[in-house]
């Protein structure tokens, strides 16, 4: 970068602790007007709390901050959005019920005599903004709650640009998204960098940041290890540096023996969706499941699980035969284990120990007469520990307190603590570090080697590939036919996403 | 990556945060008790510590200690019980309704006091769980309904437990305090007793549901339910039964509390406890319940009633009024509440 390219926003030797964990140490970045920089790490690096010190929910410890050369300190997020530098949060930040309109002025309304907002004002403003980023199709008068997730997120993108924002930073914008939907997020930014706003780009997904990305910045354990175009570098080199150790192999395969049909689902009905589902699930397998968020693969998994009713249809189960009315507490019982998409909502006990969420669905095995044996539940703890390679301090600390890829394994472990036979996992590497996500395809690979037949949904078709044996596509709540991986691309797997879709 | 060093000292069930949360507490009873003291010694010349005030502290903390135990169960399920007063009330009222104007023996009217305030409990427990209604809403119909239940059985006068023989009863004696005097005609226990035996009850109690909230697949349920009710769900957790279970047995404690009441007062009394909602829940908080829960102890909330009757009795003993008394206890209870929130917000 040569000197005389004014950079937008600069950042010095910036640093910040917390307790005895020092976040960031002395990290410098330099982003230029116009420009997509990307900022990659594993998770625990240190890239949200420097996203937060420049969105001015914190305050750096050392170091400074120049928008356009002069110094920046927000004391606050609205002080941030107005000097110039808004964020697009990992998750929504809108008020359900208010209008697209209302959301995109909130806190900054066009004022008329006596306060009163300009309406007029704000809809012209509005629709220039949304007829800019290329949906015009969105109304500025609907409430947002009524928008899809990916209509939300472009409301808060409308958000930062009536605001007039000259850094907008996205902090994992694509993890909820779906493939299509990323793509015309990209066309999105693209546009907003066109126009001369600085973005930058937070995320876990490697080639969506090679795809988007003019530049990059590197942190590894609160330290920028890398800057530079990302033209120049392979992207093997960006996870050796993210993980400072070489990944060989992001999706180990190991040798198993696909055995007896554990799982028939026949014509299975759920409440709206599953729609007619049909497959079966061998000992040993690891079927994948495709397709758009929202098609209805969640649903079928919590139906499977007795989370959600059953309408129609059968499910059989090895040793159980047909299985009905189900409850989640019979499904344990019965060797099913479920991850939730949703850790936070719904996967984890965030204020209670890493012990009681582990043992959580399997007490009975720790404890006599329903009182709980403390010293079994910290042994099983710390053998699970061992075995996913938690980091964490003690059983007895509290989930809340670690990080999202080992939050995740704290999930997992509960499944492993459960011995589940048959394991339905909802995304299982969704925010999480690259390293975890290795850890995670071992595991699969280990409990699939050892005789266990498992479910595996997830949006990001790499990894699909990568680890399933079969995979299944689903679209608006029915299935395909389960493929053998070998016989499927991706483009064929987005094919059957999205196929019934265009036809209506 | 390897495996994370362990601390042995801490993985005895045994947590950093709870022990300085209980070390303030007990800092915050020394520190009360002082103050008071010094008050009461210096503006009125009276001894707060005197073994008589301390008995009857102890026993004015009976009642709220009792419904805390049960409100504690509720609050860490992520609830609230508002009709905990009227309930106490309607117990105390059914038990010597049942002595006095049915004519049972004493063991079966306590035993009809219990099973009233438990019945309350469950019927709040199933509307909350079948109609999905929120439990501030559904325990408040409940207060309404137990206290009116209550003047009805009580044809809305006390009933003044006064057959032959009451004085000399099991359960008046639960409520005499030790003394060294013995005095004809009276019950009397010999102050090597200490306390009114409802004090060691309640104690008893205490530590009976601190072992089942902490160590017991129930109790570990019950926090599991007040942290994240879905996950709880997921993991096999039966949600609905956890929760009509903890209001049963807060009713039941709010039972428990209007026996003691009625052996106290010598009678069922269908206005008495009102406002004790406010008490228990402020006890329960003060002793770091959360109420958004899946935080609080047993031990914590009895703290917290012990924390209320010394304010309590230390204004009184200065001479403050009751109106100015209600007024500090709801300053504590927001104050309460303001540092729950702080503290929370510290670990984010």
């Amino acid at each position: 970068m040569s000197e005389s390219l004014a950079s937008r926003l600069q950042l010095e030797n910036i640093s910040k602790r917390f307790g005895a964990t020092q976040a960031l140490k002395g990290v410098s970045l330099k982003v230029l007007p116009g420009s997509v920089h990307a900022v990659i790490g594993e998770n625990g690096a240190g890239k949200s709390t420097l996203m937060k010190i420049l969105a001015g929910a914190l305050k750096p410890d050392t170091g400074s901050i120049k928008l356009e050369g002069n110094p920046f300190q927000a004391q606050g997020p609205a002080e941030a959005r107005q000097g110039g530098i808004s964020m697009i949060y990992q998750e929504l930040t809108l008020a359900p019920d208010l209008s697209v309109a209302e959301n995109m002025f909130l806190g900054i309304e066009p004022k008329l005599l006596f306060g009163c907002v300009d309406r007029g004002q704000q809809r012209k403003k509005v629709k220039e903004a949304l007829a800019f980023l290329g949906h015009s199709e969105i109304s500025p008068d609907t409430p947002v709650s009524q928008l899809s997730i990916s209509s939300q997120q472009l409301v808060e993108v409308g958000r930062a640009l009536v605001g007039e924002a000259k850094v907008i930073i996205f902090d994992e914008p694509t993890s909820s998204l779906t493939r299509i939907d990323t793509q015309k997020l990209f066309e999105v930014i693209a546009r907003l960098r066109d126009r001369g706003v600085s973005i930058l780009y937070i995320s876990h997904f490697l080639e969506e940041v090679t795809e988007i990305s003019d530049h990059y910045s590197i942190l590894r354990d609160g330290e920028a290890v890398a800057h530079g175009n990302l033209k120049d570098i392979q992207l093997d080199k960006i996870i050796e540096l993210m993980v400072g150790r070489s990944v060989e192999e992001m999706f180990p395969r190991r040798e198993r023996e696909i055995g007896e049909v554990v799982l028939t689902v026949d014509h299975l009905v759920g409440d709206g969706y599953p729609q007619d589902v049909s497959f079966e699930l061998r000992r040993g397998e690891i079927l994948g499941i495709a397709g758009l968020v929202g098609s209805g693969r969640t649903e079928m998994l919590r139906t499977l699980f007795g989370l959600d009713s059953v309408w129609s249809g059968k499910v059989s189960l090895k040793g159980h035969g047909e299985i009905q009315g189900q409850s989640p507490q019979m499904a344990i019982q019965r060797g099913i284990g479920l991850l939730s998409e949703d850790r936070k909502e719904e996967g984890l006990l965030t204020n209670l120990s890493i012990a009681d969420n582990l043992t959580l669905s399997d007490y009975k095995s720790i404890s006599s007469w329903g009182w709980v044996d403390e010293k079994k539940q910290i042994q099983s703890t710390q053998r699970r520990f061992k075995e996913l390679r938690v980091k964490a301090r003690e059983p007895r600390q509290v989930v809340g307190d670690l990080s999202g890829g080992n939050q995740q394994k704290v999930a997992i472990g509960r499944l492993v603590h459960q011995d589940a036979d048959i394991v339905l996992l909802d995304e299982p590497t969704r925010g999480v570090d690259v390293g975890s996500k290795v850890q995670i395809y071992e595991w699969m690979g280990e409990l699939a080697a050892r005789g266990k037949a498992i479910i595996f949904v997830s949006s990001y078709l790499p990894e699909l590939l990568g680890v399933a044996d079969r995979i299944a596509v689903m679209n608006r709540g029915r299935l395909s036919t389960p493929q053998a991986v070998e016989e499927l691309t991706e483009e064929e797997i987005l094919r059957l996403a999205v196929m019934e879709q265009e036809a209506h | 990556m390897n495996e994370a060093p362990l601390n042995p000292q801490v993985s005895k069930g045994f947590s950093w945060q709870s022990y300085t949360r209980q070390l303030s507490l007990l800092g915050t009873i020394i520190l009360l008790t002082l103050i008071f003291w010094i008050l009461a010694k210096v503006l009125k010349g009276n001894n707060f510590l005197s073994f008589s005030n301390v008995q009857i502290m102890a026993s004015h903390t009976v009642i709220t200690a009792l419904g805390a135990i049960g409100m504690t169960l509720v609050i860490v399920s992520g609830g609230i019980d508002l009709s905990i007063g009227s309930v106490i009330a309607l117990s105390m009222v059914v038990t010597a309704w049942g002595v006095e104007r049915l004519g049972v023996p004493l063991e079966v009217a306590v035993l009809m006091g219990l099973l009233a305030g438990s019945a309350c409990g469950l019927v709040s427990g199933l509307i909350i769980v079948w109609f999905r209604l929120l439990p501030f809403i559904a325990t408040l119909g409940m207060m309404g309904i137990a206290r009116g239940l209550a003047k009805v059985v009580a044809e809305r006068k006390p009933i003044n437990l006064d057959y032959k023989g009451w004085e000399d009863s099991w359960l008046k004696y639960l409520t005499v305090n030790p003394s060294n005097v013995e005095i004809e005609g009276l019950p009397y226990l010999p102050s090597w007793i200490l306390f009114q035996p409802a004090v060691w009850v309640t104690l008893l109690f205490a530590l009976v549901m601190a072992a089942i909230f902490s160590r017991h697949i129930f109790g570990r349920h019950v926090f599991a339910v007040g942290s994240n009710e879905s996950a709880a769900r997921l993991c096999g957790v039966q949600v609905s039964r956890v929760k009509v279970l903890v209001y049963t047995i807060c009713g039941l404690f709010a039972g428990i509390a209007g026996v003691i009441f009625a052996s106290r007062q010598s009678q069922g009394d269908p206005t008495a406890a009102v406002a004790y909602e406010l008490h228990i829940i402020a006890a329960v908080v003060i002793g770091g319940g959360s109420l958004t829960g899946g935080e609080g102890s047993i031990f914590g909330s009895i703290a917290g009633a012990v924390i209320i009757t010394i304010i309590r009795s230390g204004l009184r003993s200065v001479q403050v009024t009751s109106d100015v008394q209600e007024i500090l206890i709801g300053v504590i209870i927001v104050g309460a509440a303001i540092l729950d929130r702080w503290q929370h917000r510290k670990k984010e």
